[in-house]
């Protein structure tokens, strides 16, 4: 009996001993894994982020000498160029400022609440609302040049679906080249932006919908909720995290939008933003020092704007938890 | 008016899962009744049918004269407690209790009024501003039971509400339902797998197992004639102790044959067993542990080697097995018995309650 006692000592003192010699080695390992995962992300902050920055924050206070080819400190010249040409809307400087900042309100207070309003229908199980969000999901999965193209056919002026459409209903007096015209065009980017943006924030938003514990909802069933109450009430402060974060993610982006009115109009009829200016002029061979200006200026008006819906973001959250 | 009735309801879930089978009942007006039984049973089921966040397969469920299988939640006049109270985590205790009355846009006044009353009952009137994350689990039991209070519902269903709570406070807590009960003056169905607080709390009790009802009676009935050896040893604790034997009969007397030993039986039983003509047969018979006395050595009493005894202060419980089957006795008297000593004891024999071999069924019991 002892002996056995004794035994089953010796085991339990080696099995501890093994179990640190175990979390040793796994510390290593655990170290260099940490080490190996964030090595690439480092270096490549270094260079893309930290060191581009910093070049071109250098370079918006410098010009080009188009004769020489040197870029030459110049004090704020750039930044005095942007701003006139933002205030008398040359080259269009004027409205792509504009459309950034409509671009901001489409992608918070549009895109948004839209998705929102739209996972909480689909989360009510309505007939064919896998098939729903499926479909929504698809822009997700296929190249926006490929998008933007289906989407040009749709709105094309002679063969395009909705002009075919309005000629069909004799309503001929409506069509017109939706995208390339000033009255039309920007809407009509902005639609396409609402239709491909919802299915990525809708998978977000349905995730965090289907978490909520069943039971408050079927509480506030019994408390006798209207749809809209449920949503405002209860739907709306239990998934605010995950919101705010959509909603923060779409006003970073709404600084980084250019690909769509490129693609879609070329910039053209009043859809340009300043990423896409900034695009054309170092693309183009343009004006660096400018486009620096503008990338810094955008930089800190975005922060800010970010900062802003951010607050008010926690605010929100502050109260409901 | 706000009495219940379920006739042949039935639920199947996902076509082929039977929760509740054939349920009938009928629970009147103010009564407060306790649905008990084992986990999975279909008590939960049962209650959500009545609150109308599950359907009705099939059968009919009336509140008061009105059928209300098609009538949506809200419309009900019903309120439950969950089993994980459910409260609002983004809301204060007052906007919890508030929301369901703000909802059918009442007054703010008389909320105002309904909310703090109810926190007065409660004992909530400190803890109004705080979100439920911030209370213990008393406390939010205590918030869900307000929620439904301020609604002045017709009906309370109450889901295992307090399972979550510790034993001291668990026994308050049936205290002040009990309390909450006698001032409402509604109907309560309560659900619960703890026997104990069925028979604490329920006018009566309805036993359930694999969705049908074993037993409806009140606790003392349900105690003392239980309808088959489900109840029997689902109903008390320690359980009943049920043995098989043989059911025999010379002359007009019916005795019961045991581990060689013949036990006469009742007069009064005896009678019964005679005018339902029962035919002698291999039977199962149960006899709870308080209702076998440790005694000296007789014709009729039973030598045991006890394996293990707990004292529980005014009574004490002997574990031992008698022709393989394991027994408890309960001794009130002698608190001096220690394992692996040899006693006698003997049956209390009209407390002896004979079962069906093959079904169960309690040979004597008459539904009333
Ligand atoms: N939504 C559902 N879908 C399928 N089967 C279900 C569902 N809900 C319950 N069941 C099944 O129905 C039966 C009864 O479940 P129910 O929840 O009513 O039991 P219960 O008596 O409340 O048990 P417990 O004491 O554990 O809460 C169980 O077999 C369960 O697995
Ligand atoms: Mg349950």
């Amino acid at each position: 009996m002892k002996k056995l006692a004794k035994a089953k000592d010796k085991d339990k003192f080696n099995g501890s001993n093994a179990v640190k010699l175990d979390s040793k080695r796994k510390d290593r390992t655990r170290n260099i894994f940490i080490f190996l995962m964030l090595a690439w992300p480092i270096l490549n902050w270094l260079i893309f982020t930290f060191y581009m920055n910093l070049e071109t924050l250098a370079y918006s206070f410098q010009r080009l000498n188009r004769f020489t080819g040197e870029m030459r400190f110049s004090g704020l010249t750039n930044y005095k160029i942007l701003f006139q040409k933002i205030i008398n809307n040359s080259d269009s400087y004027g409205t792509a400022f504009r459309n950034t900042f409509l671009w901001l309100g489409l992608n918070v207070l549009v895109i948004g609440p839209i998705s929102l309003v739209v996972s909480y229908v689909l989360s009510k199980k309505i007939p064919l609302h896998r098939f729903y969000n499926a479909v929504l999901f698809i822009p997700n999965i296929i190249s926006i040049v490929i998008l933007t193209m289906v989407w040009s056919f749709i709105w094309a002026p002679n063969q395009g679906i909705v002009n075919d459409l309005l000629r069909m209903l004799g309503l001929d007096h409506l069509t017109r080249v939706w995208l390339g015209d000033p009255d039309t065009a920007l809407i009509n980017v902005f639609i396409y932006c609402v239709w491909a943006g919802i299915g990525f924030n809708n998978l977000i938003l349905s995730g965090a919908i289907a978490k909520i514990p069943k039971e408050i909802l079927e509480s506030a069933e019994l408390d006798g909720v209207s749809n809209w109450q449920e949503f405002i009430h209860i739907i709306v402060p239990s998934i605010w995290p995950t919101f705010a974060t959509v909603t923060i993610l779409g006003a970073t982006a709404a600084f980084r939008v250019f690909l769509q009115p490129q693609l879609l109009t070329n910039g053209q009829y009043g859809t340009s933003t300043i990423a896409l200016k900034v695009v054309d002029e170092v693309l183009g061979g343009g004006d660096y020092g400018l486009a620096s200006a503008a990338g810094v200026v955008m930089a800190i008006l975005g922060f800010i704007a970010v900062y802003l819906i951010k607050k008010f973001l926690d605010k929100m959250e502050a109260k409901w938890s | 008016m706000a009495s219940i009735t379920f006739k042949n309801v039935r639920k199947v879930y996902d076509k082929d899962v039977v929760a509740v089978k054939d349920f009938n009942l009928e629970i009147k007006d103010k009564e407060f009744i306790v649905l008990v039984g084992p986990s999975g049973c279909g008590k939960t089921t049962l209650l959500r049918m009545v609150a109308g966040l599950e359907e009705i397969t099939s059968g009919e469920l009336y509140i008061g004269d009105r059928l209300v299988n098609n009538v949506a939640p809200k419309d009900r006049d019903i309120a439950m407690v969950f089993q994980n109270y459910a409260l609002y985590p983004h809301m204060t205790v007052y906007d919890n209790m508030a929301f369901g009355l703000k909802v059918r846009k009442i007054d703010k006044k008389e909320i105002d009024k309904r909310v703090r009353n109810a926190a007065k009952i409660l004992g909530l009137e400190e803890l109004l501003k705080r979100k439920p994350r911030a209370l213990s689990g008393g406390q939010r039991q205590r918030v869900a039971i307000g929620r439904a209070i301020v609604r002045n519902p017709e009906v309370f269903l109450m889901d295992e509400p307090l399972s979550n709570l510790d034993a001291k406070l668990r026994n308050e807590m049936r205290a002040e339902i009990l309390k909450l009960h006698k001032r409402l003056q509604t109907t309560f169905i309560y659900v619960t797998h703890d026997q104990t607080e069925a028979m604490t709390l329920g006018d009566r009790i309805v036993i359930m197992n694999d969705g049908i009802v074993q037993q409806v009676g009140n606790p003392q009935e349900v105690y003392e004639n239980p309808s088959n050896e489900f109840v029997a040893t689902f109903i008390g604790t320690p359980k009943m102790n049920i043995f098989d034997g043989e059911l025999g009969k010379e002359d007009n007397r019916y005795f019961l044959l045991f581990n060689g030993k013949k036990i006469g039986i009742e007069e009064k039983v005896n009678k019964e067993l005679i005018d339902k003509d029962i035919k002698p047969q291999s039977i199962r018979f149960g006899i709870r542990p308080e209702h076998i006395e440790l005694t000296e050595e007789s014709d009729e009493s039973f030598k045991i080697d006890v394996e293990m005894c707990e004292l529980m202060g005014h009574e004490m419980l002997i574990h031992t097995s008698l022709n393989d089957e394991p027994l408890v006795v309960k001794s009130r008297t002698r608190f001096d018995i220690k394992a692996s000593d040899r006693v006698d004891i003997k049956f209390e024999t009209d407390r002896i309650r004979l079962f069906h071999k093959e079904s169960g069924k309690n040979l004597l019991y008459c539904d009333n």
